[in-house]
């Protein structure tokens, strides 16, 4: 401000001395401080202002991200969720009974992880009834089948064939596989000309946790061959009956025809070498019932000479002893 | 916050969150601006309500602050505004005569210059010559008193043009001459 008067003003001096020495008066303290304090709640609303919108902006943002996040979670979970569905029905069927009469590894395929040999000893018995399994099942259950689990189903109804093929074999469901590749599988060990369809049929499994692959593996191999316990009961001539019906184009049908044919007619040295006296006894008894007593009775003898301390079953024992 | 600042860099800081700029440009306009609506009213409870009035709307109005005058300008003219219309509201007519035809205040309204007066008493009786003042003079006289304007400054506030400002003033300090009489040398 201006200390000296504009001197286009009309000045009196002598009354702006007076007016200036009379006109003392201030605003009280109190209104003083009403304004301040209320020019400093103007300012403070400012930044206050700035802060809730700060806040307010970002916890709205934080709670967008977590549900972003969450939303995303159960996405993935619901992509995930039909497989397990699949994976719990099929589970939720007739679960494998027990092989009375075959080992129990044997009756289920052991993840390869688990399994240091491969099931090369699957009874006949159990193997017949998964036939009559396959054949009764729908064709679009077994394709899907086949193309889940071409491996274990192979592994545990056709190995020993594979194994009379190639004994170099074994080691392949040995392989650190929860990603159980069927390519790699089944490979070595097809029987030939029946078994490219099979070969085909698996798609690449995709890398995923080993313990679902295993599941996976599991649920399918299950799903192709539920031994009920009508078909157990049924035993050969039940299986037998059921193979015809099976479709010729179903490659695991006419593999395992051909398997039980190799089992049945002449089962190598090599795969017989191999097989353990209770396997050896097995299919022993699947001569005898396919009528085979000839071929039976020199599998018996051949088994009596392998294992000579071993004790033959009681049925075995009473054939050998029945009269050619 | 600098004293040395000046009102419209404090203006400007206060805009823009400086709570510290409001108190420095307070302390230096608050008795002014106080005594010039207290004088303005001729009521000083109608000065303080103007007064707080004032402050609170250069509150308030303070994020639309632009520097396109002096700061103590663009007090007063909200000061002004606030004067306009609380003397509307009061039945007021501050639209007087001419400054040249306005009525001399009455001889008994004057000073006595026998009579003794302490300062408390001068002061009132500058009060009551100001507020014998048309007020439209008085205006005038207060802005340059009080706010220490130029001619143009005051000019500008007011809306009128400079000679009517001088007119004006120069009216209310003959008036004023007269009613103190004998306070003056």
């Amino acid at each position: 401000m201006n200390t000296t008067p504009d001197p286009q003003l009309p000045h009196d001096a002598e009354l702006s001395a007076l007016y200036r020495k009379l006109a003392v008066e201030e605003p009280a303290t109190d209104i003083d401080d009403a304004i301040l304090a209320a020019s400093r709640r103007a300012v403070g609303s400012g930044p206050r202002a700035m802060r809730w919108f700060k806040s307010s902006w970002t916890a709205p943002l934080a709670t967008a991200a977590t549900l972003m996040v969450a939303l995303s979670v159960a996405l993935l979970v619901r992509d995930h969720a039909p497989s397990r569905q699949e994976q719990a029905v099929t589970l939720s069927e007739p679960p494998p009974a027990p092989a009375a009469d075959a080992p129990a590894p044997a009756a289920a395929p052991a993840p390869a992880s688990e399994g240091a040999t491969p099931p090369l000893a699957e009874p006949p018995k159990a193997a017949m009834p998964n036939e009559a399994a396959v054949a009764e099942k729908p064709p679009q259950a077994l394709q899907k089948a086949e193309k889940k689990s071409a491996p274990p189903v192979f592994s545990v109804e056709d190995a020993p064939a594979a194994a009379s093929k190639a004994k170099d074999v074994a080691p392949a469901p040995v392989k650190p596989a929860p990603v159980m590749s069927a390519p790699a599988m089944s490979a070595p060990a097809m029987p030939a000309a029946d078994a490219p369809p099979v070969m085909a049929a698996p798609e690449p499994v995709p890398m995923r946790d080993a313990k679902r692959d295993r599941l996976q593996e599991k649920t399918v191999a299950e799903s192709v061959a539920p031994p009920t316990a009508a078909s157990r009961s049924g035993a050969g001539s039940g299986a037998d009956a059921a193979v015809p019906t099976a479709k010729p184009a179903s490659p695991i049908t006419s593999e395992r025809n051909s398997t039980r044919r190799l089992l049945g007619a002449t089962s190598t040295e090599s795969a017989v070498d191999e097989a353990s006296p209770e396997q050896w006894a097995n299919r022993i008894r699947k001569l005898i019932n396919h009528g085979e007593h000839k071929a039976a009775r020199e599998e018996l003898d051949k088994l009596r000479k392998r294992y000579p301390d071993w004790s033959l079953p009681p049925d075995l024992a009473e054939f050998s002893k029945e009269a050619p | 916050m600098s004293e040395n600042q000046t009102d419209e860099e404090l203006m400007l800081a206060y805009r823009d969150g400086d709570a510290g700029a409001f108190d420095v440009l307070y302390r230096r306009h608050r008795a002014r601006l106080y005594r010039f609506l207290s004088h303005e009213t001729g009521s000083p409870a109608a000065g303080e309500e103007l007064y707080q009035e004032v402050w609170m709307t250069l509150i308030r109005s303070r994020e639309r602050y632009v520097v396109s005058a002096k700061f103590s300008t663009y007090l007063y003219q909200i000061a002004h505004s606030r004067l306009v219309d609380w003397f509307r509201s009061h039945g007021k007519v501050r639209l007087e005569a001419l400054d040249e035809d306005a009525p001399e205040p009455p001889a008994e309204a004057c000073w006595q210059p026998d009579r003794q007066l302490d300062q408390r008493q001068e002061a009132d009786r500058l009060r009551h010559c100001l507020s014998q003042l048309p007020p439209q003079q008085r205006e005038a006289f207060l802005l340059k008193e009080e706010g220490e304007f130029s001619l143009d400054d005051i000019a500008q506030l007011v809306g009128v043009n400079a000679e009517t400002i001088k007119s004006r003033i120069r009216y209310a300090i003959s008036k004023l001459r007269n009613c103190l009489g004998g306070l003056l040398a």
